[in-house]
């Protein structure tokens, strides 16, 4: 350790925080750990470890803002004193007493560092990023696998917040270290590419990565390469007719289309995610919902499973416009087990419609089971699952959503064990689970939340504003990282694990830099994560090597 | 012709910086006018380039608390004092300051002695040495204090004269012999003696900013040139010899470097002059000389502290006999 100042004894030390006079040759940035040790009278010494959260300088023996340009003409004699905050992480015994003024202060590094910062405590820690001086910055497992917490909730604004990058670099940190030990290969992601086709390349290398990427890498203990187990899906697109294909203008090979066919659609109750948007419980249009839902649920509940269309009251049908349709003729068949007014009947039938040309290209009669097979997102076939959903409209986003999501929390249900951990990284939240109003969706995403730590099933959310998130669904994260905060924003009380002086840099945030907090720290920490070593563009993608740089051949 | 009144600039609580004592008494100063020009009129200087450096040296000092000792019956005044003695190095860009430890001194007047008082002050301890001085009363308390002072601010000054210091302002009338050749000068603030005739004297009131008087020579042990500058232009609401500073040299380094040294205060000190805003005693109390003056007060330590922890020594003294 080298000491890089004293406590000041002019400003008020706390057993929380303190400021410590830098010395003339040394100096303090944010950021920076600190260490101080200090004697209690009749027990042991004991030491406090903190954060540098704010760094002052100013002219001593100037008493006024005109004596800045004397005393640079050499006419008025001043000193110049500098001073640094400090945020305290950790007391070692915990004695909670001041710093005795006048103690040295020394930077923290190595050993110390990890003690500070509680990483010494961590039986099974994954690399969660880098700080600004390319010190590893650790999370602990343990509140991630859902042993003692789970779940991940990032915000940031858009485009500057790199909040998908930063969900992607920890999914690339946990499936390429040892961290997860022997269940690693088991463990799943799913991940929903909402915004241009950028994590269709995460199977191949990127190009543009430098040596001081790798290096970084190297630090952090991980492979340089793109991930390796990649399944990649993308929507049907509206064109097929014939034979199915996807939609994915940049990239043909590797990619799996996917839809349903219509007796998935009716036999698993799929209709409440076609009305996924967040509406009020107790709606009328709901229960119509609910109704018809339990229609074709009835209708086709003894149909032979090798067969991809639906037969009902009699009638073949073969594509969802030809559903839609069938229900609006037999409207009184199908609305017979309710009691609802007609002025809903009409509002759940107008809706209906208006997705047929949204979603419906997603619901269809298919040529045989096999097919069925082959086009159904298998969530477990890969360990990660993009799900490419960027070109759809909004309603057809949220189906496919809802449907995934439902679908992997049942199987989880069904399989009752933690282990493998599956990682849902869902962006986007407020649209999903938003603060007011409820939603199927909102359903699923809550119960992942609550239960989820439980069944294995791991939420990373992101969303521009936690403050129109469903409440619930932040709280339960243990992980809250913030990217580029809106400046009002930040001052909300859902960032209140930010320090005031992490809330004013929230807003001035660097794309790639980002305030962690974990259960364990007290003070949010800065980090950065490197360039992503997978291709995030076409044009980024590497030409293949035979074994990427630090994988095992 | 009825009485006109104007402002003397410097706050109340120091004297005045003009304390002329008209019905003065006694041997008059040898004085010589007329040993640069016998043409009495304010001088415009002729350029000089300013040092590199200028030092600026200057002490403070500090009655802590007085004591009242008693010798057989007789009564002996004394006091605990503080002096710290310091040099400012001005140069184009910054200035730095260099504050000698302070000196902690039992003043004792009538020519006493004490052995020295250590009074433990916190995590210090102040070690009170004793002065004695032959003046008696008091005064000789006053006179001990300042001549410890005085001291100090020889032996830095002769120290940065030794060192080659370009350049040496004291505050204050010139004591000591500088060994070298160097420029050193006494910068004297508060005008007390007259040592002019009425004729030369007026042409104080004339002096523009940035000009200065011929040069005049003062007989005494140590004879010196001197000069008077206007450091900058008073007020029309101030009186006629406000920013006036009186400045002197060693008549032994030649009146030919003495005009030089004259013309280089009368372009440079100007420079130095200090605002109202910032200094009670502006524009004479320079900011290098205030700045260090301020520096040096911080250096004696906080005076309340000090005094209880005397207080504190003396009945622990007292508790213990």
């Amino acid at each position: 350790m080298t000491d890089v100042g004293r406590v000041l004894g002019t400003d008020p030390a706390h057993p929380l925080d303190f400021w410590v006079g830098v010395g003339e040759e040394s100096y303090l940035q944010l950021d920076d750990i600190v260490a101080v040790e200090t004697d209690v009278p009749g027990r042991e010494k004991i030491t406090l470890y903190g954060v540098v959260d704010m760094v002052r300088a100013k002219y001593e023996g100037a008493r006024f803002d005109s004596d800045v340009f004397r005393a640079a003409e050499g006419v008025l004699p001043v000193g110049i004193a500098t001073a640094a905050h400090v945020s305290v992480t950790r007391i070692e015994p915990e004695i909670f007493v001041p710093p005795q003024p006048g103690q040295p202060a020394a930077r923290a590094e190595g050993a110390e560092r990890d003690k500070a910062l509680y990483f010494d405590g961590m039986e099974k820690r994954f690399a969660a990023g880098l700080s600004r001086e390319g010190d590893v910055i650790w999370g602990n497992l343990e509140f991630l696998d859902g042993t003692r917490g789970a779940h991940v909730n990032i915000s940031g604004i858009s485009g500057v917040a790199t909040k998908t990058s930063c969900a992607m670099f920890f999914l690339y940190s946990l499936f390429h270290s040892d961290v997860l030990g022997q269940d690693r290969a088991n463990a799943r992601a799913v991940i929903f590419n909402v915004k241009g086709e950028d994590l269709m390349f995460a199977d191949k290398p990127n190009k543009r990565i430098s040596p001081e990427d790798e290096e970084k890498y190297a630090k952090l203990g991980l492979p340089c390469g793109p991930f390796q187990d990649v399944g990649l899906w993308s929507p049907a697109s509206k064109d097929s007719t014939f034979e199915i294909v996807h939609s994915l203008a940049s990239r043909q090979e590797g990619v799996t289309a996917y839809c349903w066919s219509l007796r998935e659609f009716c036999q698993n109750r799929m209709l409440r995610f076609l009305f996924a948007e967040a509406d009020s419980e107790s709606s009328q249009l709901s229960y119509a919902v609910s109704v018809v839902e339990r229609y074709l649920f009835h209708e086709t509940q003894g149909q032979p499973k090798d067969r991809t269309w639906v037969e009902i009251d009699g009638t073949r049908i073969t594509s969802f416009e030809d559903l839609v349709e069938h229900i609006s003729d037999q409207r009184e068949a199908v609305f017979s087990r309710g009691s609802l007014a007609t002025g809903t009947q009409d509002a759940f039938l107008r809706r209906l419609a208006a997705s047929v040309d949204t979603a419906g290209h997603l619901i269809r009669k298919l040529d045989a089971k096999e097919d069925e097979e082959r086009h159904r997102i298998e969530w477990g076939a890969n360990q990660l699952n993009v799900i490419d959903i960027h070109s759809l409209h909004d309603r057809a986003k949220r189906f496919v959503v809802g449907v995934v999501l439902k679908q992997l929390l049942e199987e989880k249900d069904a399989h009752g064990s933690r282990q493998p951990l599956v990682f849902v990284v869902l962006d986007e939240l407020n649209k999903y689970a938003p603060r007011d109003g409820w939603s199927p969706i909102k359903e699923v995403v809550l119960d992942i939340a609550e239960r989820g730590r439980s069944l294995g099933v791991i939420l990373v959310g992101a969303q521009q504003t936690a403050s129109e998130v469903e409440r619930r669904v932040v709280a339960n994260a243990s992980f809250r990282i913030v990217g580029r905060l809106d400046a009002a924003e930040a001052e909300r009380s859902e960032y209140g694990f930010l320090t005031q002086a992490a809330r004013a840099r929230a807003s001035l945030l660097k794309p790639g830099s980002m305030f962690m907090h974990q259960p364990e720290i007290p003070v949010p920490l800065l980090m950065q994560f490197p360039f992503p070593a997978w291709a995030t563009r076409p044009d980024e993608v590497a030409a293949p090597t035979a074994v990427p740089k630090g994988f095992k051949s | 012709m009825p009485l006109t009144l104007r402002l003397d600039p410097w706050t109340p609580t120091y004297e005045s910086a003009l304390q002329i004592d008209e019905d003065e008494t006694g041997p008059q100063p040898d004085v010589d006018p007329f040993v640069e020009t016998d043409d009495w009129r304010a001088r415009e200087p002729q350029f000089v380039e300013r040092p590199a450096t200028i030092a600026f040296v200057d002490g403070v000092q500090r009655v802590e608390m007085r004591v009242i000792g008693d010798r057989d019956g007789k009564t002996v005044y004394g006091a605990f004092a503080s002096v710290a003695v310091g040099a400012v190095f001005t140069r184009q860009g910054g200035s730095e300051v260099a504050a000698e430890t302070p000196l902690r001194i039992l003043a004792l007047a009538d020519g006493e002695t004490h052995p020295a008082v250590s009074v433990p002050c916190g995590e210090a301890t102040l070690e009170f040495r004793s002065r004695p001085t032959a003046a008696t009363g008091l005064a000789g308390v006053q006179e001990a204090v300042q001549s410890a002072r005085r001291e100090a601010e020889i032996a830095l000054g002769e120290r940065l004269d030794e060192q080659g210091r370009e350049m040496v302002v004291v505050d204050g009338r010139l004591n000591w012999q500088p060994k070298r050749k160097a420029m050193v000068i006494g910068l004297i603030k508060t005008i007390h003696k007259r040592y002019l005739d009425d004729e030369q004297a007026a042409v104080i009131a004339t002096l523009r900013q940035r000009t200065r008087t011929p040069l005049f020579r003062i007989g005494r042990d140590r004879a010196v040139y001197s000069w008077y500058l206007r450091l900058t232009e008073g007020r029309a609401i101030d009186h006629a010899w406000a920013g006036v500073v009186r400045v002197e040299t060693l008549e032994t380094i030649g009146i030919e470097a003495a005009v030089k040294l004259a013309d280089l205060t009368a372009c440079h000190l100007p420079t130095f002059a200090s605002d109202s805003m910032h200094d009670p005693r502006a524009p004479q109390n320079l900011y290098p000389i205030g700045g260090l003056e301020d520096q040096l007060r911080h250096s004696l330590g906080d005076p309340e502290w000090i005094r209880r922890h005397i207080e504190m020594h003396f009945a622990r003294e007292i508790a213990a006999a």
